[in-house]
């Protein structure tokens, strides 16, 4: 397959995982029960009003009509206003990305500097009561649920020994709390996923080369093993996205963090469709653009990848 | 005597009133709140916990003390008519909107007229029908409502269609200005940057994040301006909030309704910390479960009455631990108008399954109990439905949002049983049961009596009490009124409940208002 | 001094009482400049021997029984991890058996060879230098070839790059692997007369490890066959190969094919070569050997000098009358 024909392939394939997202979305949301227009108006509205809230937003069109419309809209770019609001929901979310993304990204950057070298150091000392204990942290930690991480988390190093704030984004010193939360839940599994692929790497016949110029086990294991190790990895990674977003949403909700997880709760209780249509689409756009980018990424940084040029 | 400590203090409102010390000591109120406000309009403010923003961002022409005392405010000084007939303000000179613009009567005018056009959707419109001239001007008959007139910059005449003594305290929520200009040129962004002439201004609103108030530099009133600003957290959960205010990051534990989270209650109450700290305060309120009259088997008294045995309700309410006072009927303890006298329904099982039988309905009668989502109200219900049970009454539970909950009671022959309360905006009976048990209110559109209630007797002497001066009189007529309506039994009565208020050592004043529920800007920070 | 001398070496694998052993008791001495073939087929313990040079092997799960490793008088055995760096690539240098596979695959074959430089002789760490040895190693175009990744290039590309790593440290000793066993029959010959160029024009030793007798003669001044973790035989390459006296050398060269042959049949020698722990008593190749005796899986071979600079260890092979 040509890389042309592949990359028209990925965006078909992308089209219709977000379209499906949009149109599952419309049916869920359909079922909620509760008049959307009292939702608009509030409900001390009269009748009058009501009725012209109905025909604005073309709530007693037949449901077909309704989501051709908002499909329609979608096509163009738009992801309408919020009910509650009146704000546009692209605006809401776009405000709200720099918390998340900067929560995610200290997340990240926090396991990996403990999982790399973790993985790195049990897969060269494999089988040592280093390794062992390490193998048993780890699944303990990749096994707890976010939720409860998160406010245990917030109720003993915040509440109870007041080494962080409990909530709220005031300065970047209180998201590395929130980040801390986020990362314990990856670190294990990211320990582990290293040092399976390094274990792999060091029985590698490079591996022995490299030693064989002289290379100290320093440099044999964290640059020419690692370079290696870390290739799908970094693919993982792209692809945990998705996983990651479920875990942004509890950390962000239980620390009352000003990000798109809160804006998604948010909407849901507030019965504000445009808005709940609006972090779901985004999310699920968000996984099709991470698995882009691992695609894309793949081919650069593994050079046996050929890929378009 | 009301009408006598009114006057008296109005004439009072010459000399200055006590300075609280060390005000203007500055400071940044923290606070937080679940969600966002639905609109910082004073018009358009419904909820309970945005009401708590109005006097933040707005002056209004007369204040309330200590629950019932009606005092100047926006007014320097004000008067009636003897028939409480018309209301004559005199406006306080110099007080200034926060774009710089002095207050004048023509804007009162603009603003009361503005709550009662049916394009704003005013849901507290209601509570203005009484002025002359509203019922046409909203009905789209006239351009002015003739009541309303402003004879001078500094004189405003309020002219009531009956006489209504209560009407002063409408004006303690309902009396703000509104500068029209702003209005033309903000339209809908009114309702998220209003120009009032509160002490406090919005500095920045983001969304479903943070409210932000700032001093408002022209503001001229009687409460100083204690605070910097206001900083109100949006978000999070009660207990994230709980741990932040104790870990000094909030000035006060909650804002809510609910006042201090009940789990918490008692470990605070016994924290060395906090429990001198902890404050009660009793509220205008009302808690029951409202019996819809035109929904079977509700339609018998009979059956209503055994409901009203049935219930434990002291217990559900925490009576005991004193998150409730006891309630036989409507009118709370603390309400003028209250009937020491009056004996509900007590608890007894034993007569709700005699009263059940005399119905002659099959067993087990079954029905359908509505309540909001939270916690507490689950608790309540499932209690009741408990206690129903013993006595033959299958109860099922239908939790729902509070939104739904609202909007669905007020739809004819929708909702037969609703957990539900009422807090009264005037310390005054004509509130509590003028809103709700008025049979003329029950048509096919939505209102606030929530039963369906209708008997002819209780409307005549609600007429009757609604105008009148003489206050023994007055609440006689309304405590016979009560009394029919217990006998009626429309509701299943709970209780009134007291509030819990917890707040930071240094923050001092006035906090909190048993018909405000808190007073944000009667606060101040110990330097 | 001879450049490399291993005396009696033994690698066991496991702990006693159960231990392995895979390396036997063996010995052999390279002078510098010369070349010396290890031959046997795997499994007899050559690369061990080979690895243990520079002490390439893991340790566990092999463990140094027994022996010494002089490496210019040195003992490698004995080398604290320092040392060990500096000898790697510093004296003795080594070439693989899978060049694709012993390059790093995500760095581009310029760095790798710059790597060994930075290792042994910084200053001459540079892309000039790097050039200069690609050139030496016969690689065309070395400009645009120093930016190339290993999965770039045909396997006898491959093994010139790692001949060019393996030499730019300027080592005394290159060991290589059976450096010719993955390429295609053509690309061997090229790498083994580059080999042999290499050495005439740099000097240094050659350890070359391989199960072809054929490459042998083209390179080696001498040769050791190893059977089963032992060496069999000893002799000057151009000798052995015109008269293998150890049976089993014997059967390895009658199972090459020969072009002048015109036979349509493979020679395999019968049997298989035994598994660790599974050697026979006595004699290993005695259940393999044609002219195995009685007494062959009572006694171990001794030594038997059957020439100057010839040995071997076969007392039946080494008598006048079974001369062939």
């Amino acid at each position: 397959m040509s890389p042309m024909t592949r990359f028209v392939n990925r965006l078909l394939w992308s089209c219709v995982t977000l379209l499906s997202t949009a149109v599952l979305t419309f049916f869920l949301l359909n079922a909620l029960p509760g008049d959307v227009a009292r939702v608009i108006a509030g409900s001390k509205a009269s009748p009058e009003v009501i009725k012209e809230i109905h025909a604005k937003f073309h709530l007693d069109d037949p449901w077909w009509k309704r989501l051709g419309f908002y499909l329609g809209q979608l096509a163009r770019g738009d992801l309408g206003r919020s009910y509650v609001t009146d704000q546009p929901v692209a605006e809401a979310i776009l405000t709200r990305l720099p918390t998340t993304t900067a929560l995610a990204a200290m997340a990240g950057m926090m396991w990996m500097v403990v999982a790399v070298p973790l993985g790195a150091l049990t897969a060269r000392f494999r089988g040592s009561r280093f390794d062992r204990i390490t193998l048993v942290v780890a699944t303990l930690t990749l096994s707890l649920p976010s939720f409860w991480l998160a406010r245990m988390m917030q109720y003993w190093l915040a509440y109870k020994l007041g080494w962080f704030p409990v909530a709220a984004f005031r300065s970047l010193w209180h998201l590395v709390l929130p980040a801390l939360s986020l990362a314990i839940l990856f670190v294990g599994y990211y320990a582990r996923l290293i040092h399976t692929q390094m274990v792999e790497v060091l029985d590698s016949p490079y591996i022995r080369a490299a030693r064989a110029k002289g290379c100290s086990e320093t440099r044999v294991l964290f640059k020419h093993a690692l370079r290696n190790a870390l290739i799908p990895v970094v693919t993982i990674l792209g692809m945990d996205v998705a996983g990651m977003l479920g875990g942004v949403l509890f950390v962000e909700n239980v620390f009352a963090l000003p990000g798109v997880g809160t804006l998604a709760v948010q909407s849901v209780f507030n019965l504000d469709p445009p808005v709940i249509m609006g972090t779901v689409l985004f999310s699920g756009a968000l996984v099709v653009g991470a698995n882009w980018a691992v695609d894309l990424t793949y081919g650069w940084i593994d050079p046996r990848i050929k890929h378009a040029n | 005597m009301l009408p006598l400590l009114v006057l008296a203090t109005a004439l009072l409102s010459a000399a200055a009133l006590p300075e609280p010390a060390n005000s203007r000591s500055g400071g940044i109120l923290r606070l937080a709140r679940l969600f966002d406000p639905a609109t910082l309009d004073a018009a358009k403010v419904e909820l309970t916990e945005d009401v708590l923003l109005v006097p933040l961002l707005n002056q209004t022409l007369l204040d309330v003390r200590d629950g019932t005392n009606l005092v100047p405010n926006a007014a320097s000084e004000w008067s009636t008519s003897p028939d409480k007939r018309i209301y004559h303000f005199r406006l306080r000179p110099g007080v200034r909107f926060s774009n710089g613009r002095e207050v004048v009567a023509a804007d009162y005018v603009y603003a009361l007229e503005r709550m009662l056009d049916p394009a704003t959707a005013c849901g507290m419109a209601s509570y203005l029908k009484g002025i002359r001239g509203a019922s046409g001007f909203t009905a789209r008959l006239t351009n002015h409502v003739a009541g309303l007139s402003a004879p001078s910059r500094e004189t405003l005449n309020i002219e009531m269609e009956r006489p209504d003594p209560t009407f002063g305290f409408i004006l303690t929520s309902q009396g703000v200005a509104v500068p029209q200009e702003e209005v033309a040129r903000l339209g809908p962004q009114f309702s998220i940057r209003p120009v009032g002439a509160g002490p406090y201004l919005v500095r920045e609103w983001k969304r479903g994040v943070r409210l932000r108030l700032a001093r408002n530099p022209h503001y001229r009133g009687v409460e100083p301006q204690h605070l910097d600003g206001v900083d109100i957290l949006i978000g999070g959960d009660e207990t994230t909030h709980l741990m932040m205010f104790e870990r000094g990051e909030l000035d006060i534990a909650n804002i809510t309704f609910a006042g201090i989270p009940r789990p918490s209650f008692h470990r605070l109450s016994r924290d060395r910390r906090w429990r001198d700290l902890i404050e009660s305060e009793p509220l205008f309120e009302s808690d029951f479960i409202t019996l819809n009259t035109e929904v079977p088997p509700l339609t018998n008294v009979l059956v209503r009455r055994a409901i009203n045995h049935a219930i434990n309700r002291d217990k559900w309410e925490h009576v005991p631990d004193g998150y409730a006072t006891h309630g036989e009927g409507v009118i709370p303890r603390i309400m003028p108008g209250f009937n020491p006298a009056l004996r509900g329904y007590t608890f007894d099982p034993g007569k709700a399954r005699q009263l059940l039988s005399e119905a002659g309905l099959p067993t087990p009668v079954r029905t359908v109990l509505w309540h909001p989502l939270d916690g507490l109200s689950r608790d309540e219900a499932q209690g009741v439905q408990e206690d129903l049970k013993q006595v033959g009454i299958e109860l099922t539970l239908k939790p729902v949002t509070f939104a739904q909950l609202e909007t669905a009671m007020q739809i004819r022959h929708q909702v037969p049983m609703g957990l539900t309360g009422w807090s009264a905006a005037i310390p005054d009976p004509v509130d509590i049961l003028g809103q709700q048990f008025d049979g003329r209110a029950v048509t096919n559109a939505a209102t606030w009596n929530q039963a369906f209630y209708q008997n002819p007797e209780v409307d005549r002497l609600l007429d009757e009490a609604a105008p009148e001066v003489d206050l023994k009189r007055r609440f006689g007529i309304y405590q016979r009124a009560e009394e029919i309506i217990v006998r009626d039994a429309p509701l299943a009565f709970l209780g009134h409940r007291n509030m819990y208020g917890l707040r930071q050592r240094r923050l001092k004043g006035a906090l909190m208002d048993s018909l405000w529920t808190y007073r944000f800007d009667r606060v101040w920070f110990e330097p | 001094m001879p450049l490399l001398e291993i005396n009696d070496l033994q690698i066991d694998f496991g702990r006693a009482p159960h231990a392995l052993r895979a390396v036997d008791g063996v010995s052999l001495t390279l002078e510098a400049g010369k070349t010396l073939g290890l031959v046997g087929e795997s499994g007899s313990g050559k690369s061990l021997t080979a690895l243990s040079i520079a002490r390439l092997v893991a340790t566990p799960p092999a463990v140094y029984a027994g022996g010494r490793i002089l490496l210019e008088g040195r003992d490698v055995l004995k080398m604290n991890a320092a040392e060990l760096r500096q000898i790697r690539g510093g004296v003795a240098s080594y070439v693989f058996q899978e060049p694709g596979a012993s390059l790093n695959p995500v760095f581009r074959i310029g760095d790798q060879i710059r790597e060994a430089l930075e290792l042994h002789r910084p200053a001459a760490a540079n892309d000039e230098e790097v050039m200069r040895l690609l050139r030496l190693v016969g690689i065309p175009a070395p400009e645009s070839r120093i930016r190339s990744y290993p999965h770039e290039l045909s396997g006898g590309m491959q093994q010139r790059v790692m001949i060019a790593m393996a030499l730019a440290p300027q080592p005394k000793l290159l060991v290589a692997d059976e450096p010719t066993t993955a390429l295609d029959v053509t690309v061997q010959a090229q790498i083994i007369e580059l080999l042999g160029r290499l050495q005439k024009q740099l000097g240094m030793a050659i350890l070359l490890i391989t199960h072809n007798l054929g490459i042998v003669g083209d390179l080696a001044d001498d040769v050791a066959v190893m059977y089963a973790g032992q060496i069999v035989e000893n002799a000057p390459a151009r000798e052995l190969l015109k008269r293998p006296l150890h049976p089993y050398t014997q059967a390895l060269m009658n199972s090459i094919p020969r072009m002048d042959d015109p036979t349509d049949r493979l020679t395999a020698i019968s049997g298989a070569v035994p598994r660790l722990g599974a050697f026979p008593s006595g004699c290993r190749f005695h259940p393999r050997c044609a002219l195995a005796q009685a007494d062959c899986s009572q006694r171990v071979p001794e030594w038997v000098a059957t020439g100057p600079q010839r040995r071997i260890r076969c007392p039946v092979a080494s008598q006048p009358k079974v001369r062939v």
